[in-house]
């Protein structure tokens, strides 16, 4: 699914962020990415959104080497992934239902298969009955909730998180995490970035270690 | 479409998810169409959800476009007064004071042969002196005259072959020679200097009218440019979940067309609410000169060429901007 080799990616400011990471990822696998705030968990997860570019090295999504995509082919590569923030990135001046609409309406959906799978993906994420209301009058869990469902709106293969419960109480993330196992058990494969490692224990699953740039693996 | 959905295939995969996934391409293009209204729609109630701001900037764009245009339609009236006076192209010839009504019969006849002249038509010294009674309302002055003060007048319709000015002013030159003929009067030559004036004011339409136009790009290209940044964040999140620019784009370009087009719309009502400020005063130079002349507004091409031209100027505004800085738009 997801294959790094001997990834560089060295910032013009602020030096090298990552330093020769290689690991892969099979499909269906759910693998957490850990290590302290700076130690490049976030630079890692953009390399896959091709968010950032990296230095040097490759790094081979689905079969095929994104490293060398063109701007233009930037676009078709995101739509394959599911991406979930810290901070949500909701449209607030939109409802939940346009929110979670919108990867559809991007790819093209027709308007009445665009309210089956916004309605489908609201219900697995417990939110059907709040489709008219708008992000500020929920919780954060529930905003955090409808990150999720915009992001597997589309069906895609493999989920990108980064840090999606850093804004939760204990409560709210547990359930954010019941969710992505969900997910995972029907095949979906998973990246998350955290540095909660209880939550990561209690979860389960293979933890892969960034320190200053360099990766480690923990094991299962 | 057709190279989107290429690329969209290259990076769809083979997986079985993926196939049942995509939309098909009637769906595909029944949602592309459902969603360019949808955008116009929505662009258009972003714009009314600050209408002090879209009133300003529409105001500013109607003025700007009904400067070119009202130009337009004065030199179009000019022409059409060109054009009456074309159709009774005389030359009026005031014969010598002394010079009977018989006489002046006889020389018209003789000026009927020449070669250049098409026409001729008297007017007698009691004819002259009932149309000057008629049309200049001096009536009562000229009845307390004993005598009739006006000499006999033949009018000339020179013959359709004479184009050129300088045949016209030979003929005249002619005419005056004769030593029956007091005085040559000919519109002759202030139709060509109207004429020329006329080409002058064209041409100074082209510049002017470009200039204009540039700074309709401007306003809207600007405006454009404030609600880009201004929608940053979502445009961010956009491309975060796989927009192409041109989805990005799309609504931009339509508050574009729509500032162009209200626009012009606004500018159509401006001309026509100054065609009916002058109306009046037309109204009453008719009555003056005894003509029936009526001021021409814009037909209906031209209008759709005014709506057509803004709606252009509108969405290439918006595109220049949008090319120019929807680059620097990027997830951080």
């Amino acid at each position: 699914m997801l294959e790094f080799k001997e990834v560089y990616k060295r910032y013009p400011e602020f030096g090298e962020a990552l330093h020769d990471v290689s690991f892969h990822i099979g499909r269906g696998e759910r693998v957490f990415l850990t290590g302290h705030s700076g130690a490049g968990k976030s630079t890692l997860l953009k390399l896959v959104a091709v968010i950032e570019r990296a230095t040097r090295g490759q790094i081979v999504l689905d079969g095929r080497n994104i490293t060398r995509a063109s701007n233009r082919e930037i676009p078709y590569i995101r739509r394959k992934l599911g991406l979930i923030f810290q901070d949500y990135k909701l449209l607030y001046d939109r409802s939940v239902f346009d929110n979670v609409a919108l990867p559809l309406v991007i790819a093209g959906f027709n308007p009445g298969e665009v309210s089956r799978r916004v309605r489908a993906a609201l219900g697995k994420v417990g939110l059907l009955s709040k489709e008219k209301r708008l992000p500020q009058t929920l919780s954060g869990g529930e905003q955090q909730r409808v990150g999720i469902a915009r992001a597997i709106v589309h069906k895609p293969d493999f989920i990108l998180a980064d840090e999606p419960t850093g804004n939760l109480d204990p409560e709210a993330a547990r359930e954010v995490m019941d969710i992505f196992r969900d997910f995972n058990d029907l095949g979906v494969t998973l990246l998350i970035a955290s540095h909660d490692e209880q939550l990561i224990s209690r979860c389960g699953g293979r933890v892969l270690r960034l320190q200053r740039g360099s990766l480690s693996e923990v094991g299962a | 479409m057709k190279r989107q959905r290429r690329r969209a295939q290259r990076w769809g995969g083979t997986s079985a998810a993926r196939r049942h996934s995509g939309p098909s391409p009637v769906d595909r293009l029944q949602s592309y169409l459902v969603s360019h209204l949808h955008t116009a729609k929505e662009a258009l109630r972003r714009m009314r959800r600050t209408p002090f701001a879209m009133a300003l900037t529409l105001l500013v764009i109607a003025a700007t476009l009904a400067l070119p245009t009202s130009f337009h339609v004065l030199v179009k009236n000019l022409r059409m007064v060109g054009g009456d006076l074309e159709a009774t192209n005389e030359i009026s010839l005031y014969l010598k004071p002394d010079l009977s009504n018989d006489a002046g019969r006889r020389l018209a006849e003789r000026l009927k042969n020449h070669a250049q002249i098409a026409e001729t038509r008297l007017v007698t010294k009691e004819a002259g002196i009932e149309q000057l009674k008629t049309y200049s309302g001096f009536g009562e002055a000229l009845s307390a005259l004993n005598f009739n003060p006006l000499p006999v007048v033949i009018g000339i319709r020179p013959k359709d072959s004479l184009t050129q000015p300088e045949q016209v002013e030979r003929l005249v030159a002619e005419l005056k020679a004769l030593p029956e003929v007091d005085l040559v009067q000919s519109d002759i030559q202030w139709m060509h200097r109207l004429h020329a004036l006329l080409q002058v004011a064209e041409r100074s339409f082209g510049v002017l009218g470009a200039l204009l136009a540039a700074a309709v790009v401007f306003i809207i290209g600007n405006t454009i440019r404030l609600e880009l940044y201004g929608r940053r964040e979502e445009i961010v999140v956009q491309k975060l979940l796989g927009a192409t620019d041109r989805f990005i784009r799309r609504p931009f370009l339509y508050t574009g067309f729509w500032y162009g087009f209200l626009g012009s719309l606004g500018a159509w009502i401006v001309v026509g609410v100054m065609l009916l400020i002058v109306r009046a005063p037309i109204r009453q130079l008719n009555v003056l000169y005894g003509s029936d002349f009526t001021l021409a507004f814009l037909g209906f091409q031209e209008t759709m060429a005014l709506v057509g031209i803004a709606c252009f100027l509108g969405v290439a505004g918006a595109f220049a901007v949008l090319i120019q800085h929807l680059r620097d738009v990027r997830p951080e």
